[in-house]
């Protein structure tokens, strides 16, 4: 047999084996590695190989969450309105998509970093967070290109909850909203 | 007896596939696939993509290569350009042609800008045919070059095992949970408004359904089923992919997930039989 083509199926076959090798390491995180085992996966998978295999697990959040805001730009506030809803964007478009991804990010971060100091509850965390960020961000410019006119003074985001109940359990709903600090949009990031 | 073993292994991959109708097919499906998903978000690419893109900038590492595939992020007024080159790129990429492989690479590395350009757009519909685009770049079926028979074997047998990685790490994820065990997954799913119908969400009978229950367990099943019955059950193997496909079309139609229900449908024609030609 042709040495070349001999040479040629074992190194695609070794390149085989560690391509799915290293790709599979970075796909279940969970498994406990050294840490230079882990790094060189992660080197090796993102960007081009990167990959999440976690679909609806390992659980399904047990509530529906919704991201709205209101705004003012005379002195006096808007009315609260779901923001992709309330500017043209349906339920099942990409906008709202993007929205539930942000809205579960900050989900997150409301779960892990909102604390109580004293009586009043700190949200310094949660607004210094990238996903506030990009949620203030989203809003501000989905609002602009529906109105044709930015934000200029101020913005305030917060997250409407509504619970699903347990199965078995009465047929009812409880919502509750979460209100997040004030965005000034003059300060240009400050709160 | 290694060296025997070498040799069968090196002798099989070097003769054309078993399947060659099933791969081209699967070529395809899969960049018509890239190219169907990109013309279809056509209308709202202005919002995901591009200087008006709702989406905030941010930085990731600075190497070369991460510059690259974060080109569009860090320059939005590409986007028109690095679009309408993955479109054609995917479109021409669908031909068995000996250089197809350079359109193909193009595809793959494009869909990966507009991938980072807008990570929340997307899921891992997305991701799973990007890495099949991959794995399908030096795919040419008229051949007779043993170098590209090699090729054509090792496109086939990434792209089947890559989908029984996909159903494998999603089963064992769902067995770390409790809600998947206790039938309730489907359930939650259904009460959030972006994965659900108004006909289930206003109407408590079919919200509470036992249904969901029986599909949720079937769906775990199916996910841990479907490596042993596609290697070893090739009798039944057919059945099983047009039980997976209903389930796919679920996903796809009820829990409105239309992008990752049809590239897993797009993934089952890797594992469909061929008839062997006399």
């Amino acid at each position: 047999m042709d040495r070349r083509i001999r040479w040629f199926v074992m190194v695609l076959a070794v390149l085989f084996v560690m391509h799915f090798l290293l790709t599979s390491l970075y796909s279940f995180q969970e498994l406990p590695l050294p840490g230079t085992v882990r790094s060189v996966s992660t080197r090796y998978t993102v960007p081009f190989f990167h990959q999440n295999w976690k679909l609806f697990a390992p659980e399904v959040p047990a509530y529906d969450s919704q991201l709205e805001y209101r705004y003012s730009n005379t002195g006096s506030w808007s009315e609260w309105n779901d923001v992709s809803h309330s500017l043209g964007h349906g339920s099942h478009s990409k906008v709202e998509y993007i929205e539930q991804v942000l809205v579960g990010s900050l989900a997150w971060q409301i779960a892990n970093n909102l604390y109580v100091e004293g009586t009043r509850a700190r949200y310094d965390l949660i607004a210094q967070s990238f996903d506030y960020g990009r949620a203030v961000f989203f809003t501000q410019r989905l609002h602009e290109l529906s109105w044709g006119e930015p934000i200029h003074d101020s913005l305030q985001l917060r997250v409407a909850f509504r619970f699903t109940p347990e199965p078995g359990k009465a047929y009812t709903f409880q919502k509750s909203y979460l209100e997040l600090p004030v965005f000034s949009v003059h300060e240009e990031g400050g709160h | 007896m290694k060296k025997a073993a070498i040799d069968g292994l090196i002798h099989r991959v070097t003769r054309p596939v078993d399947r060659p109708v099933v791969l081209r097919a699967g070529v395809v499906l899969v960049y018509g696939w890239l190219a169907a998903y990109a013309l279809l978000l056509w209308g709202e690419s202005s919002y995901i993509w591009g200087p008006s893109s709702v989406l905030q900038r941010y930085g990731a590492p600075s190497t070369v290569i991460q510059n690259q595939i974060y080109g569009v992020l860090y320059f939005p007024a590409r986007f028109p350009w690095i679009y309408g080159l993955h479109i054609a790129a995917a479109l021409s990429g669908m031909a068995n042609l000996r250089w197809a492989a350079v359109p193909r690479a193009a595809a793959w590395l494009t869909g990966l800008m507009l991938y980072y350009a807008a990570i929340p757009a997307h899921n891992s519909g997305m991701l799973l045919i990007l890495l099949l685009a991959f794995y399908l770049i030096p795919v040419y079926t008229r051949t007779e070059s043993p170098y590209r028979h090699a090729l054509n074997h090792t496109a086939l047998w990434a792209v089947m095992l890559q989908v029984l990685l996909c159903y494998t790490f999603s089963a064992i994820y769902k067995f770390m949970g409790l809600q998947w065990i206790s039938g309730d997954a489907l359930y939650y799913a259904l009460h959030i408004e972006r994965f659900s119908q108004p006909w289930i969400l206003e109407s408590p009978a079919w919200a509470q359904s036992t249904l969901w229950n029986v599909l949720t367990w079937g769906a775990l099943l199916y996910q841990v089923a479907f490596p042993v019955v596609v290697l070893a059950m090739p009798r039944k193997r057919l059945w099983f992919l047009l039980i997976g496909v209903a389930m796919h079309l679920f996903i796809a139609t009820v829990m409105n997930l239309w992008d990752f229900g049809s590239a897993m449908i797009v993934c089952y024609a890797f594992f469909l039989p061929e008839r062997k030609r006399t």
